[in-house]
């Protein structure tokens, strides 16, 4: 082995020249490190992350689990999916036969519009720097959407068709407590906003929460009685002239507070949409635990209600196990602002969507968080004369209320359970669904989370048959398996929200009609042909 | 952005002028020899390509390199900075100085390298990986580098291979090295280490400290879909809570006893900083974590016992007894929806090792013939779960066999290795080393490797949605290579040329990949088999003293065979290229080129960081070279330097949430007396 040390340099001209160019380019060097000499790092092409599908019928959606879906008419024929990282709308054409990205709007640093920074103006009020974590998304009409974000909770306008946000009037009663919504328009006052926030004092009816441990006091409602503000904005709709907003209210782990609906009141102008919270009642109560999804529906007998899925506590795992406790369907007068009904669905544990009901109101159909099943409810049951009289509490609709039918036709306790994948792969998920209708109510399409498969089935809501539905009358016609099972680690997979075109597949369009939410290994848009009428 | 000169530079200047006067009266102007420890000791020297002069650790047919740290002296290199310099090896930074950094090989994940000091295993018993950036370069002599091999020596985790560093061990004369470096971020390096031999005991006493801001500012990522752009607002912003201090030392006594020589070796680390965690979101905090904070201390100490062998039996025996300390404490207390986290882990391990090496002639040829035994207990401790202990234990053989004057050399070993929970496990390896003339070398290696999963993989506590998995298996993998090597003393105009080619190939079973394995958990699970493949060449020249290229390619593909798809986290071609001008032992520029290709993000690979090139530069002159300074007769070398990294100020990031910085320079000293 050689010593690197050893012969020095000896004297000459070259030498000294070399030193000095060596001294210079030090003087240099050091004088920028002297400096700070810190760059960006932006020189260049930047950081584009290229994104490229890897299923044929699919387009890439940005980062894992998108969390929201919304497919347009066929006027417009695009479809808008809600991504977290970044944060906001990615607006697909989907007249091809995969999605085409249309275009992305970011929802800013100031998403409400107030001209505050939302995690400045959330420190201010709450002590926590928290910024909107993007929800679900639902497409009132072509041109506007209800967006949820969490964490920074509100509720977002946007332009589904371009992503764009949009300005509606806020207007705060006098009457309102200044404390109940700390994040809107002081009380007495109006303001136009791109967003409305749902942080909201709670005071609840009952004292404990999901675990049984008592609800504190929140000193910045009331320091003197149990309170709370609300958490994780879930589903919004708007029906009878209100728009009504489901809050889960997490606490942390599994412990929920008790779940609300905060109330509204929605008018539609010339000049464009107000807004006004609700003085009396601010905010409704659910049965269970963990609102989460609201659905406007029209029963077939004219009446205008919401439809609110509960699902009851559901832990961190798969399986039957996972559901702690039971779950509903609660059903609003959005004209009364009160809970007339709730389905109960036993433990069921149904998936965070809004329920999905056919367009004549007959029926809806739920997914499930932790099994390979779905779940059914009659919607003609609530024409049943003297539901929306008096003001005590809901009606149980389960049949054992006197006067009032049983409108579970799929529940925790006789599911419609769906067939296992072919070849038999889910690792350890046991079932993670979501469902969509067809545009005539002949089909419901379900996806499944852990196995990947694509499950039609048939449904026959002929007729007037006794309520509820026999439960014969809904088959499973097929199964595919479109996308890899869970545990495929690589594969296109996790499949979760759906929805079907509007139009009618070969006449008002050639190309796919199912559009489905894949999430990993990242986040798609995929286009199904299924065909269905 | 530009900040204001620190003045603490001016300081940091004179405490190293102070050190210097105050170690002046033992200071000598002799040439040091390059002093060797005893590991490789009795092993055939070979020079490694791309790098200089280094030792064939006793793994016939094993790619191998050996990285002194003196050979980039005066750059203001970190351990991360000198193993991606080696072909074949991929350190994925997350972060700037002080920031975690992870070493893997030919696309192994970090928890399938070994790590050692001193020949002791350093990868954390919790997670499998270690960060190297907790470790200091300035404290450590070599790096010793061995590709897919080492599992009969290191038993579990050497699945890519292993990486050994060797601290600095006493000078013949007293010797005193310091550094001081300043610059970006408001980072502050320096070290001090110092060894004399005094009758007959050698002693060692060093230290490294780093303190930094680590405030960079750093472009933010932009998502193309299909034409359409999807970027964070703001596009750019700064890392915040990612201070740090850091202190490390060494301390090695090495006396002769009982016919051999007895080393007492301790190395500390000690380390607290903000946590800033990922890049997300929108705003200016850019979903940082600003309250999150580590504190981190590790303690290794060993007594290890050499003595070489009779010249009539040849053995030479090797024994040490070792332990491990790691205390991790990690608290947040802004966290969403969940407890604040507060967790306290404590780390243990106790172990020893013991090799015989005997050498005796057959053919004519000394035959050399090792047997080594290793038994270690590990032990965790933590606020957050259950207490564990496990025993693991190896015994194995290894045959080397030179023939025909060391033209051709074979080698063979086998390790039965247990660790406790799992099956006892064989891993036999083959070598041959082919080296029919002095300028040409051919060699191939089999070897089985296997890994059993970390505490952290097997037992983490259910978080809801975060868990261990208790019935992992072991990973278990195949590796082999081959290579041809060409070292020419001289050629044409060049001075020295070496050339190396080779091909590598990993068949690995049963990897553990941590995976969303239902809607709400992220567990890890073992993932079916897979393969990677590829190929490392690299190419040295020398053309006089005042001139070096070194450069290397590496490729690797690796797929999951059940999918097809490739594996995420490491780029398909790497490109680094090295080129020194001037005499390095008086001055030198060194210009750096790295290219790595596309990184797929994820498991699947829908997503892709892009190719980047980085440039790098620093420029180093020793004073005590120059005769018409005085500075010569005061001390051995004094070095001056400055260094820019990143010059061309790319957006640099290995992982998409974890960006590293742009542009930065630094400027130091360095003194060795």
């Amino acid at each position: 082995m050689t010593t690197r040390r050893g012969n020095r340099v000896g004297p000459g001209l070259r030498r000294q020249r070399a030193s000095r160019v060596l001294v210079v380019a030090l003087a240099h060097g050091i004088g920028l490190a002297l400096a700070g000499c810190e760059g960006q790092g932006d020189d260049g092409a930047g950081l584009v992350i290229r994104n490229a599908p890897i299923a044929e019928r699919c387009t890439p959606g940005g980062r894992p689990f998108p969390s929201g879906l919304a497919v347009l008419s066929e006027a417009v024929a695009r479809a808008a999916l809600v991504q977290s990282e970044p944060p906001g709308l990615l607006v697909y054409g989907i007249e091809a036969p995969e999605p085409v990205p249309f275009t992305f709007v970011n929802i800013g640093t100031d998403s409400d519009g107030d001209g505050r920074d939302d995690a400045a103006a959330m420190a201010e009020v709450s002590g926590r720097a928290l910024r909107p974590t993007m929800g679900g998304i639902r497409a009132l009409d072509d041109g506007l959407a209800l967006v949820s974000t969490s964490n920074y909770e509100q509720v977002l306008f946007a332009d589904p068709s371009t992503g764009a946000p949009i300005e509606v009037a806020i207007e705060v009663p006098g009457a309102i407590p200044p404390e109940r919504f700390p994040l809107l328009p002081p009380p007495g006052s109006a303001a136009s906003r791109t967003g409305l926030s749902t942080l909201a004092c709670v005071a609840p009816t009952t004292d404990v929460d999901s675990s049984g441990r008592p609800i504190e006091p929140e000193p910045r409602c009331d320091a003197d009685a149990p309170s709370y503000r609300t958490t994780l904005t879930a589903g919004a709709s708007v029906a009878g002239g209100r728009l009504f907003v489901a809050t889960s209210n997490l606490l942390r782990g599994s412990r929920f507070l008790p779940g609300t609906v905060l109330v509204f009141d929605w008018e539609t102008g010339p000049t464009g949409i107000t807004v006004r919270p609700v003085v009396e009642p601010a905010m409704l109560f659910t049965t269970g635990f963990n609102p989460t999804g609201v659905a406007r529906v029209v029963t077939p007998g004219g009446r205008e209600l919401v439809l609110v899925t509960v699902t009851g506590v559901i832990g961190s795992g798969s399986g039957a196990g996972n559901v702690q406790s039971d779950a509903a369907i609660d059903v609003i007068d959005p004209v009364a602002a009160r809970l007339v009904a709730t389905i109960p669905l036993e433990r069921a544990g149904p998936a965070f969507d809004a329920p999905a009901v056919d367009a004549a109101g007959r029926i809806a159909w739920l997914g499930a968080s932790s099994q390979r099943q779905l779940y059914a409810v009659d919607l003609r049951a609530l024409d049943a004369p003297g539901l929306l009289a008096g003001g005590g509490p809901p009606v149980v609709l389960d049949g054992a209320t006197t006067g009032f039918p049983d409108a579970r036709v799929f529940d925790g306790d006789r599911p419609l359970v769906l067939p296992a994948r072919g070849d038999g792969r889910a690792g350890s998920c046991e079932g993670f669904t979501h469902v969509a209708l067809n545009r005539a109510a002949s089909e419901v399409f379900a996806t499944d989370f852990c196995d990947g498969t694509f499950t039609r089935v048939r449904l026959d809501l002929a007729g007037d048959p006794p309520i509820p539905y026999p439960r014969e009358r809904f088959q499973v016609a097929g199964q595919s398996a479109p996308f890899a099972p869970n545990d495929a680690i690589g594969e296109l997979r996790t499949p979760g929200e759906l929805a079907v075109r509007q139009g009618v597949p070969g006449v008002d369009f050639t190309t796919p009609d199912v559009l489905v939410l894949a999430g990993q290994p990242d986040g798609h848009l995929c286009a199904l042909r299924v065909e269905s009428p | 952005m530009r900040r204001p000169a620190p003045i603490g530079f001016v300081a940091l200047v004179a405490l190293v002028a102070l050190v210097a006067l105050v170690a002046l009266p033992s200071a000598g102007g002799a040439a040091r020899p390059h002093r060797e420890q005893g590991v490789w000791e009795g092993v055939e020297e070979v020079e490694v390509l791309g790098v200089r002069t280094g030792r064939l650790p006793p793994i016939p047919g094993a790619s191998t390199d050996v990285l002194f740290a003196d050979d980039f002296q005066a750059e203001n290199k970190s351990l991360a900075d000198l193993l991606s310099e080696s072909a074949g090896v991929n350190v994925r930074a997350f972060g700037g100085p002080g920031d975690r950094s992870e070493v893997s090989i030919r696309g192994s994940t970090p928890s399938q390298v070994v790590v050692t000091l001193d020949g002791v295993r350093a990868n954390s018993i919790l997670t499998g990986g270690l960060d190297l950036s907790r470790l200091c370069l300035p404290l450590v002599d070599r790096v010793e580098i061995t590709r897919g091999a080492g599992s009969t020596r290191e038993g579990s985790g050497a699945v890519g291979g292993v990486v050994n560093l060797v601290t600095r061990a006493a000078d013949p004369e007293p010797t005193t090295r310091a550094q001081m470096t300043g610059g970006a971020f408001d980072t502050w390096k320096g070290s001090l280490l110092h060894s004399d031999v005094r009758g007959g005991v050698e002693y060692s006493a060093g230290y490294c400290g780093l303190k930094t801001d680590g405030d960079f500012e750093f472009a933010r990522p932009t998502e193309r879909i299909e034409g359409v752009d999807a970027p964070f607002e703001p596009d750019t912003t700064k890392r915040f809570n990612n201070d740090r201090v850091q202190h490390g030392g060494s301390l090695a006594v090495a006396t002769p006893f009982a016919g051999g020589r007895i080393r007492l070796s301790d190395y500390a680390t000690y380390t607290s900083g903000g946590e800033p965690g990922i890049d997300s979101g929108n705003g200016v905090s850019a979903g940082q974590t600003l309250q999150a904070r580590s504190h981190d201390v590790s303690n290794l100490v060993q007594l290890r016992f050499e003595r070489a062998g009779s010249e009539r039996l040849g053995h030479a025996f090797e024994g040490q007894l070792y332990h491990r300390f790691e205390r991790s404490h990690f608290r947040n207390p802004d966290v969403v929806f969940r407890d604040p986290i507060d967790v306290d882990v404590r780390l243990q391990t106790l172990g020893l090792r013991a090799e015989d090496r005997i050498t005796h002639p057959l053919f004519g040829q000394p035959q050399e013939f090792a047997v080594r035994v290793d038994a270690s207990q590990d032990w965790l401790r933590s606020s957050e779960r259950a207490g564990r202990v496990r025993p693991q234990a190896g015994a194995a053989i290894e045959e080397r066999l030179p023939l025909f004057a060391r033209r051709l050399t074979l080698g063979a070993g086998l390790r039965l290795d247990w660790t406790d929970g799992f099956d006892p496990q064989l891993l036999p390896s083959a070598g041959l080393v082919i080296a029919p003339w002095s300028w040409i070398r051919a060699r191939g290696q089999v070897g089985r490797a296997y890994r059993a999963p970390s505490f952290d993989e097997l037992f983490h506590p259910d978080e809801g949605f975060l868990r261990g998995n208790p019935d992992l298996s072991p990973e278990d993998a195949w590796n082999f290579d081959v290579a041809l090597e060409f070292d020419f003393a001289r050629a044409g105009p060049f001075t020295h040329l070496r050339l190396t080619g080779g091909w590598f190939r990993r068949e690995i079973d049963e990897s553990v990949v941590w995976v969303l394995i239902n809607p709400r958990t992220i567990a890890p699970i073992n993932t079916g088999s897979a393969t990677a493949q590829g190929f490392e060449l690299a190419a040295s020249i020398d053309w006089t003293r005042f001139l070096r290229l070194a450069a290397n390619h590496t490729r690797t593909d690796s797929d999951r065979d059940a999918t097809g798809e490739r594996l995420p986290g490491q780029a398909r071609e790497e490109t680094f290229v090295r080129l020194r001008v001037g005499p390095e032992d008086a001055w030198k520029l060194v210009a750096e080129f790295e290219h790595v290709g596309e990184i797929l993000v994820s498991e699947g690979g829908s997503r892709r960081l892009p190719a980047r090139s980085v440039w790098n530069l620093s420029a180093s002159i020793d004073l005590a070279r120059i005769d018409a300074l005085p500075v010569g007769r005061l001390v051995e070398e004094l070095w001056l330097f400055a260094r820019i990294d990143n010059l061309t100020d790319q957006a640099v990031r290995d992982s998409i949430s974890f960006p590293q910085p742009g542009r930065n320079a630094t400027a130091g000293v360095e003194v060795t007396f």
